[in-house]
């Protein structure tokens, strides 16, 4: 027997081709991950040193300053609380939410179903704008309380997703209608045929999206930014941009000391450096939780490949 | 079973809204006992719309705020909005609650005095240091359409001289290498950027830094008393009482000639139109000479830059460059309005407007800038001696050798008022017993930039707001100007510019300027009269 399996020969041209290729590859994944090293290299230099520019690939004058800046403050503790407890509360509840919609709208016995699609699809062109959408949510009585994260339907992380809906309803279309027929013979009712049938073979789609809601609650800082103020329930992110903002007023008390003051230190915390610290405090969480979730997106990439 | 739907979906949506809820119930403000500072306790909530003064919480991280907190029994709820301060403000005012004290531009006010939503501080005027300093005539000026007195400003100024940040400077060992050539008029600063050229090809012989502003300092050195903001704010000159279009000045016209020959020739960096601060920053070291709105911030953030290659290398502010023949002390790269900025208004739903009222007039007492920039009595200063200007006899030389990062935590984050003749007055002050008390950037402030500044309060009125129709032409006038600039710039000859100005002279008076232009005017000389009823 010939055996089929024998080595293909690689010819000088695909060696090259290769190379070229591994070259390229190479030089656009640096050209991604570098600036992201650079912040971070940043965020450890000391401040004045930054201005002078040249930084690449190691601080060149290490200092904590920048992160002892931002640790000071006694309310990023509470409000890390918040931007978790929002991701962890609010992710399940926005998929929840659009993926059952979106199930919904797959039927076509449906009463009214072409009415809630084109309610969601209009929403995705026109918005009232800030001011109407400040006084639903007022309205709703969710100012000043940690619920206007979870149960708002607008922004970026919203109850009701319309992108991930339509995705899910793409998605749950082409799941093969006799699955779901079979169930129905056995007596399921439609919650069944969800949560046992739909949602299993569903698993790369609820993967991805679940991981763009968790980013999503995990990036938001507008909805804390106006709908919160009197009560001390701002996310991570709002915080941050604050703690940002006012040291510029920091920047002009310090000038005020005398000269030696100056040859000592010029201020380590630089507005630059600052907003690298607070950039690399606020994404590093997110990055480490991104490996895990990575062996869906490979099965995610297949969608559309399953056939029958 | 369609129109059963439709009826169904109406009624749902009408449901929300009616659900939207009331308007905010009007919180009464009455206090029943006598307010006294430092006795009665006072709490309120401040807002300010340029977003600085959220970023820690109160008398946490700074001396003075703990001192003012244990003192005087005043705390302050901070309010911030994480960089959206301008939506948040927007939707603060559609909800009618707007926190006690706030902090705005002077064009937001007359939409809060029409909604009512915030409080005349006239009764309180009464033994204030406010009235006390500013008088009368300046406090008219800043009367709303109704007659009453709503704002505080942030910053005043109560002496003769102002502050400034901007002017001149020039590298010092370029200079020294050159031959120390006198640099004080434009011919001379001409031959000096051509010799730069000549011998530092690498360098960068003129920046106007970001935004251009060095242009604009150009400007003001081609005439005497020619305020920074004509070009760069009213895009107007005063002449004789009346204020006249920009685009029909003879010194503008010279001024944009001389500007736009140095760049076409080379002898300004080309980018200056398009850089960020931080670009801004980083090309300074290779620059020769420096024209700025702020030399002080950029000689500060760069001087050590210099000094890591030569130690004996710096940054020297020179005297403002001007046209021959000028009186050099009228020129004016900086000017200064005694009624500073932005203002602080009291909301009608503060609790105790009163109180309010007096903390701000504390903080902008002696002594309470005195607490705010240096920090409690007892650390870098003692209580009780004063000279008659109220600075401390005795302070301190602590003060002058510990570090930018200790500083910065000595005094409060939380100013929002402040008169800036006791601010600089200190620094002065420190100057005046031993120059080298005072670091290099309030040194070249002291010597150079706040000379050269000049009082423009009794233009301080003079900008349309914004949605008025003179508002809207000023606009129109605004971009018809930046454009004519930038293009005046890449012009290839002279005759070039002077046709491009010529296009804008008329776009402009097509715009309506000329009703503009009288609209400013009026504000001119009433305002104008006002400070001289002083």
């Amino acid at each position: 027997m010939v055996d089929v399996r024998r080595r293909v020969t690689r010819s000088a041209e695909d060696v090259v081709v290769d190379v070229v290729i591994y070259t390229v590859m190479a030089l656009i994944c640096f050209s991604m991950l570098y600036p992201f090293w650079n912040s971070v290299v940043l965020s450890f230099n000391d401040g004045s040193d930054a201005i002078a520019g040249g930084i690449t690939f190691w601080p060149r004058q290490f200092s904590l300053e920048n992160y002892a800046y931002v640790f000071r403050d006694p309310r990023l503790a509470r409000a890390y609380g918040v931007t978790i407890f929002r991701t962890l509360l609010g992710t399940p509840l926005t998929i929840i939410v659009t993926s059952t919609f979106a199930f919904g709208l797959t039927k076509r016995n449906l009463i009214g179903r072409r009415y809630y699609m084109w309610a969601a699809v209009f929403t995705l062109y026109f918005g009232g704008g800030l001011i109407p959408f400040f006084l639903v949510v007022r309205g709703l009585g969710l100012l000043d309380t940690i619920w206007v994260y979870l149960f708002v339907i607008g922004g970026s992380a919203a109850l009701l997703n319309v992108f991930h809906m339509i995705i899910f309803r793409s998605f749950f279309m082409s799941i093969p209608q006799s699955l779901e027929d079979s169930a129905r013979i056995d007596g399921a009712g439609y919650y069944t045929i969800f949560y046992r049938i739909i949602v299993p073979v569903s698993t790369p789609v609820f993967a991805t999206l679940t991981l763009f809601n968790a980013v999503n609650h995990w990036n938001a800082w507008f909805d804390g930014a106006i709908f919160i103020t009197r009560s001390n329930l701002v996310p991570l992110q709002t915080l941050l941009r604050q703690i940002l903002n006012s040291n510029a007023v920091d920047e002009l008390m310090g000038e005020l000391g005398g000269t030696a003051a100056e040859e000592l230190a010029r201020s380590a915390i630089t507005t630059q450096t600052l907003s690298m610290a607070t950039m690399v405090f606020a994404t590093v969480p997110i990055l480490l939780v991104y490996p895990f979730l990575q062996r869906f997106f490979v099965h995610g990439l297949l969608i559309g490949s399953l056939k029958e | 079973m369609r129109k059963l739907l439709i009826v169904f979906m109406v009624l749902v949506v009408s449901a929300f809204t009616f659900a939207g809820g009331s308007p905010a119930e009007e919180s009464t403000s009455a206090t029943d006992e006598e307010f006294v500072l430092g006795e009665t306790p006072l709490t309120f909530s401040f807002f300010d719309v340029s977003d600085v003064f959220a970023g820690h919480d109160y008398g946490v991280d700074y001396q003075g705020e703990a001192w003012i907190k244990e003192n005087l029994l005043v705390d302050m709820e901070l309010i911030g909005s994480g960089g959206a301060a301008e939506q948040k403000f927007s939707t603060m005012i559609i909800d009618g609650d707007l926190p006690d004290r706030l902090s705005i531009n002077r064009n937001q006010l007359p939409q809060l005095v029409e909604a009512g939503l915030v409080v005349p501080l006239d009764d309180y005027l009464e033994g204030s240091y406010f009235l006390e300093s500013m008088g009368t005539g300046a406090i008219d000026m800043l009367r709303s359409e109704d007659g009453k007195l709503y704002q505080y400003p942030q910053w005043m100024i109560t002496r003769e001289s102002g502050n400034g940040n901007g002017g001149w400077l020039i590298q010092k060992s370029i200079h020294d290498a050159l031959g120390n050539p006198p640099v004080e008029t434009f011919d001379q600063l001409y031959d000096y950027l051509n010799l730069v050229s000549r011998e530092y090809p690498d360098m960068i012989p003129l920046a106007v830094t970001q935004n251009f502003t060095g242009g604009y300092v150009i400007f003001t050195g081609f005439a005497e008393d020619m305020l920074y903001d004509y070009i760069a704010s009213f895009k107007a000159i005063p002449e004789g009482d009346e204020l006249t279009s920009i685009f029909k000045s003879d010194v503008f016209e010279e001024a944009l000639l001389y500007t736009a020959r140095l760049f076409r020739e080379g002898l300004i960096d080309p980018d200056s139109f398009t850089i960020n601060r931080s670009q801004d920053l980083e090309r300074l070291p290779d620059v020769a000479v420096v024209a700025s709105n702020n030399i002080a911030m950029r000689g500060r953030e760069t001087r050590g830059v210099l000094q890591q290659e030569d130690p004996s290398n710096d940054w020297i502010p020179i005297w403002p460059i001007r046209k021959e023949g000028l009186d050099p002390d009228r020129v004016f790269p900086n000017s200064y309005n005694t009624l500073g900025g932005r203002i602080n208004v009291i909301s009608s739903s503060a609790e105790n407007p009163e109180g309010v009222f007096r903390f701000m007039d504390w903080l902008f007492s002696p002594y309470g800038a005195l607490v705010n920039w240096f920090g409690p009595p007892g650390l870098y200063w003692e209580d009780g001696d004063f000279t008659p200007e109220g600075y401390p006899v005795n302070f301190s030389e602590d003060w002058f050798s510990d570090p930018a990062d200790v500083i910065r935590f000595v005094g409060t984050n939380r100013t929002g008022i402040g008169n800036t003749a006791l601010v600089d007055g200190m620094s002065e002050y420190f100057y005046s017993i031993d120059p080298s008390f005072v670091n290099w950037t309030k040194n070249t402030q002291i010597t150079v930039a706040w000379q050269t500044s000049k009082d423009r309060t009794e233009f301080t009125n003079v900008i349309p707001a914004t949605d008025s129709d003179e508002g809207i032409i000023f606009q129109e006038i605004e971009d018809i100007f930046d454009e004519m600039y930038s293009r005046a710039m890449f012009a290839s000859s002279d005759a070039e510019v002077l046709s491009i100005l010529a296009d804008a002279d008329s776009e402009a008076d097509d715009a309506g300027f000329d009703q503009l232009l009288d609209y400013m005017t009026e504000i001119w000389q009433r305002d104008k009269e006002r400070l001289e009823d002083l």
